[in-house]
């Protein structure tokens, strides 16, 4: 039954796939009935008498340890999915589509006022599931747990507090130095060119095209798992760096899904932690190699081959271009420093309004406070401000926090894939990039779920999650790259 | 006064006739997920991801079969037969409970026998066609066809086995008609095929020069949206075998090419346009019910042989495109479009079905009607099958087989298990023959309008007399409603004569 559950998803996962990228667009309608059809099915198998069943007499029968994980993970799927009433399911995911059409055209005028009352529905509908899935302390943990399964509130709001507390005096130095001019040279960058370039980089991080693939789509992502993992990306021809990262990023994340261990296949034990692993590990390349100076000392020769304008371009222009940090609008444009405050004031929103102390019409507002006194600029209107994202239209409240929390568990990793394997920077300058890889692959792919997000971390770097290795990694960074002294990095304790 | 007539439709809908619509439209919203999967799997799947896409299909058709085979579609059947329907919820539920008999009819363990069996099967034909060697295969084959008369035991017929395997693909159609109507068209084709064969062939020149897959797919897209294929709901792809998979507003399209020949490339895909102009034809209202599904096999592909050969092949056709292609392909600037129109138009003898003419294809089919109706009368014996291939294949082609490779292993659809499906091919033809023929005679000037590049006129001939009723007659009946006569062979004959007579310049 669980092996069926994730065949079936694992068809929902294609589905989605073809939506973005060979669809032809009359077929909307159509993949829509296909999508709901298929959530209604794997609900439906998910929430069967018989499942239930199967999973009392289980829990009262001694079981393998694999087991264990197994009917552990099934159980809080199970439980999360029959709490809920299927009506309510059914409603939410009406009002999703109808809430992301909206959404797409309030963006496009600029205006929040025509997908408030759609929002406004689906805050009433997500705050019901709230209560009907349950919580101990606050109904936005009930939330919070669907990507992070575990996470409170309550702790991600002194993290929170304690990471832009510590970022603020850094962004605001960097703030003050001038910003780097473009390096980038004026050129058209042909897709198949970029194409060749791209595919050599995923195949150098270990990306296994025999099952796998890359295509275009709008929005770069990455679906599938185990023998079929497929990333997408976007391009602009007047630089190939709107492709680059994208790539290593979807790349991070597709290495996970491709690392499990083939005989657990179509179960939880081949499956990612949480949300904000698999983050981690998309984060992980595309920041801290994917930015850094010994990927591209190799690499970067490789890139002017294929795109001779950039022979002109030094290696440390390209590096200080890639790593430019500057206050902007969009989440999705932001650099790695700014990316946390973009995720903090979203994070504060949605705590806010599923704790009753924000309504929905007060959403711009209280946005364009936070924005400003976080980045220090003026939003201009709602379309580079509330509107930006799909996630709260689609009923998707819970899902930003994991962004940060992949950026700090990727920290924290990087440093102890460092520390437990000095030579690693080394083999990265020289183009070998599986002493990473294969680090990833024993101390965090194999696991699957067989962790929680804090255990795991635990076991593999020995300490706590916590925001000062992303810190620590940010000082140094960035003070070698702008050349300014940004305070000592915080000392970290070992406790192993 | 609206929203009387909305309640007068709604009391005509019954609670469980709308209950009914809602389990096949759900039904039908699979059937195209799994040809979503289908899709995939030869276009764009990552050979690695082949073992998952066995077992997805095998879920999701699971799934199907117990939704179709459910107590509440047993139970909603047998209401709805004693209440008042409309004339369009009468076809539905005569075409569901005819899916859902078939369906409840075969045990579930002989399905997923047969399922297994054809795996190994193809996979022994494979090989088996690599050696050019029918006894590799035999033994599989010999299973499998064991399974299938079983299957005809399970599924019941009225007078021989051969009816139950050929009613899943041609509804209505029984191979005592078949006999009858396949040796009217021998007696009349073996000979024309003889004159023609025996001729001189016209003179032609072969392509040279290079033909970029670029080019040719932008060729080919101007070409298939110009005769009709809304793109805004579809797409072309490439894949091994040419297909058109989908339905409602999403039907796909593939071709395969060759840049040394751009004729490789073209006709596959004029034939898969038909098909998919077939899909996208139905009526909107009722997408995801039987209204918007094609009658049969036999339907289907005469719509794509109505457009690869009496149009795609004509002079016609070409006189408006073939100045586009030479647009397009410098290589063809010295081809006259006569010369082109012979190239395309020779008639030759062949071992293989997929190369053969439309003269002569139907004799590679009838071989294999003959071939499939012996086996289940218990008249031939699976090792047998080599043998008789070749002897009916000399009679009626007059050459000589070499080898099983070029003789009854070159096609994979009896290893599939698909029995009953080759005479559906040859029925597309005359079908196809005659459509045009009313067709001709219904649109004043059709062929002039062709010339000019107005396919239009024909297409919506073809929608408003084939296309929209989806599945509310029997391939028999539409045809007669569309063409005023029974189907028959003489209408094929005529325009093969015609055709052929003129291009090899002899009296037929």
């Amino acid at each position: 039954m669980v092996r069926e559950l994730s065949t079936l998803e694992q068809v929902a996962g294609l589905l989605g796939w073809d939506q973005r990228t060979y669809m032809p667009t009359g077929a909307a309608p159509d993949r829509a009935l296909q999508n709901s059809v298929m959530a209604g099915i794997i609900h439906e198998r998910l929430t069967a008498p018989r499942m239930g069943k199967l999973i009392t007499i289980l829990k009262k029968q001694e079981i393998p340890q694999d087991g264990t994980v197994i009917l552990r993970e099934i159980e809080r799927k199970w439980k999360r999915a029959s709490n809920v009433p299927a009506s309510l399911v059914k409603e939410i995911s009406k009002t999703g589509a109808l809430g992301m059409e909206a959404w797409a055209k309030a963006r496009k005028n600029s205006d929040f006022t025509q997908l408030e009352p759609l929002l406004d529905r689906m805050i009433g509908l997500k705050a019901r599931s709230a209560e009907y899935i349950g919580y101990e302390d606050k109904p936005y943990d009930a939330l919070l747990d669907e990507y992070e399964p575990g996470l409170k509130t309550g702790d991600m709001e002194t993290l929170f507090k304690r990471l832009t507390g510590k970022l603020a005096p850094i962004t605001r130095k960097i703030f003050d130095e001038p910003v780097p001019k473009s390096a980038i040279p004026a050129d058209i960058y042909l897709l198949e060119d970029q194409r060749t370039f791209l595919s050599a980089l995923a195949a150098g991080m270990g990306f296994d095209l025999n099952y796998g693939r890359i295509d275009l789509s709008a929005h770069p992502s990455t679906i599938g798992c185990c023998r079929d993992v497929r990333i997408t990306f976007r391009y602009q021809e007047s630089s190939p760096i709107f492709a680059i990262f994208p790539i290593i990023h979807e790349a991070g994340h597709a290495l996970y899904e491709q690392g499990f261990q083939e005989k657990h296949f179509g179960t939880p034990l081949a499956e990612a932690v949480s949300m904000s692993f698999h983050e981690s590990q998309s984060r992980l390349w595309e920041n801290m190699v994917g930015r850094s100076l010994p990927f591209w000392t190799y690499y970067y020769p490789q890139m002017q081959q294929v795109f001779p304008k950039f022979k002109k371009v030094p290696l440390g222009a390209w590096y200080r271009e890639i790593n430019r940090v500057t206050p902007s609008f969009i989440r999705t444009e932001a650099d790695e420093l700014t990316y946390n405050l973009h995720i903090a004031l979203r994070f504060e929103a949605e705590a806010a309004i599923f704790s009753g102390k924000l309504k929905t019409e007060e959403i711009p507002q209280f946005w364009n406070e936070r924005f400003e006194r976080y980045l220090g600029l003026e939003v201009p209107d709602d379309a580079r401000g509330c509107l930006q994202d799909i996630h709260w239209s689609g009923g998707e409240f819970g899902y930003f926090p994991s962004y940060t929390l992949g950026n700090l568990y990727a920290a924290q990793l990087w440093d102890a894939a460092r520390r437990q394997t000095p030579e690693i920077k080394g083999r990265i300058a020289m183009g070998d990039l599986t002493v990473l890889r294969d680090w990833l692959r024993t101390n965090v792919h194999r696991h699957g779920k067989r962790y929680g997000a804090a255990e795991l971390m635990k076991r593999i770097t020995g300490s706590e999650i916590s925001e000062d290795y992303f810190i620590r990694y940010i000082r140094e960074k960035y003070s070698w790259v702008y050349d300014i002294s940004l305070g000592a990095a915080p000392k970290i304790k070992i406790d192993r | 006064m609206s929203e009387k007539r909305d309640s007068c439709v709604n009391m005509a809908a019954s609670k469980e006739y709308r209950e009914l619509l809602e389990m096949i439209k759900d039904l039908s919203t699979l059937e195209q997920v799994v040809s979503i999967l289908g899709w995939d799997e030869q276009t764009y799947m990552p050979a690695g991801g082949a073992p998952d896409r066995g077992t997805q299909k095998a879920a999701i058709i699971g799934i199907m079969h117990e939704r179709l085979t459910s107590k509440r579609m047993e139970k909603l059947i047998r209401t709805l037969k004693k209440q008042e329907l409309s004339p369009d919820g009468q076809i539905v539920l005569r075409e569901v409970e005819r899916k859902w008999r078939r369906a409840l009819s075969m045990p579930l363990e002989l399905v997923k026998e047969i399922t297994r069996t054809g795996t190994m099967s193809v996979e022994a034909w494979a090989r088996a066609r690599k050696s050019s060697d029918f006894r590799v295969m035999e033994p599989w084959l010999n299973n499998m066809i064991g399974l299938k008369m079983k299957e005809a035991e399970h599924v019941g017929y009225d007078d021989r086995p051969y009816d139950a395997l050929l009613d899943e693909y041609e509804p209505c159609m029984r191979s005592k008609e078949l006999d009858a109507l396949f040796s009217r068209l021998r007696y009349k084709l073996v000979p024309i095929a003889e004159k023609v064969l025996d001729a001189p062939e016209p003179k032609s020149t072969p392509f040279t020069g290079d033909y970029p897959w670029d080019m040719q797919r932008k060729f080919i897209a101007d070409l298939c949206g110009g005769i009709g294929y809304d793109m805004n709901c579809g797409r072309i792809d490439l894949s091994a075998h040419p297909f058109t998979t989908g339905s409602a507003r999403d039907v796909r399209i593939t071709v395969r090419y060759d840049e040394k020949n751009p004729a490789y490339a073209i006709f596959p895909a004029i034939h898969e346009t038909g098909h998919a102009l077939y899909e996208q034809g139905f009526r909107e209202k009722y997408f995801g019910t039987p209204l918007a599904e094609s009658v049969s096999l036999g339907i289907h592909e005469s719509q794509s042989r109505l457009w690869e050969n009496v149009v795609g092949r004509s002079m016609p056709f070409w006189t408006f495109y073939y100045p586009v292609m030479q647009r397009t392909f410098r290589g063809m600037k010295k081809m006259s479009l006569e010369q082109f129109h012979r190239r395309i138009n020779t008639v030759r003898r062949s071992y293989i079905r997929v190369d053969a003419d439309e003269l002569t294809y139907n004799l590679h089919v009838m071989l294999r009607y003959e071939i499939e109706s012996a086996i289940f009368a218990g008249k031939l014996k699976t090792g047998e099958i080599p043998e008789f291939w070749n002897d009916r294949f000399e009679r009626y082609l007059g050459i000589e087989v070499p080898d099983d490779t070029h003789g009854c292993l070159q096609d994979v659809h009896w290893a599939w298990g698909s029995f009953g499906y080759f005479p559906t091919y040859a029925l597309g033809n005359l079908y196809s023959a005659q459509l045009w023929g009313a067709a001709k005679r219904k649109v004043a000037g059709l062929e002039d309008r062709i010339a000019s590049g107005d396919t239009a006129a024909l297409l919506w001939w073809l929608r408003d007399n084939v296309h929209r009723h989806g599945k509310r007659y029997c391939a028999s009946d539409l045809i007669t409603k569309a063409t005023g006569e029974r189907p028959s062979e003489d209408h094929f004959i005529r325009y093969v004569k015609e055709k052929y007579g003129n291009i090899y310049g002899i009296s037929l």
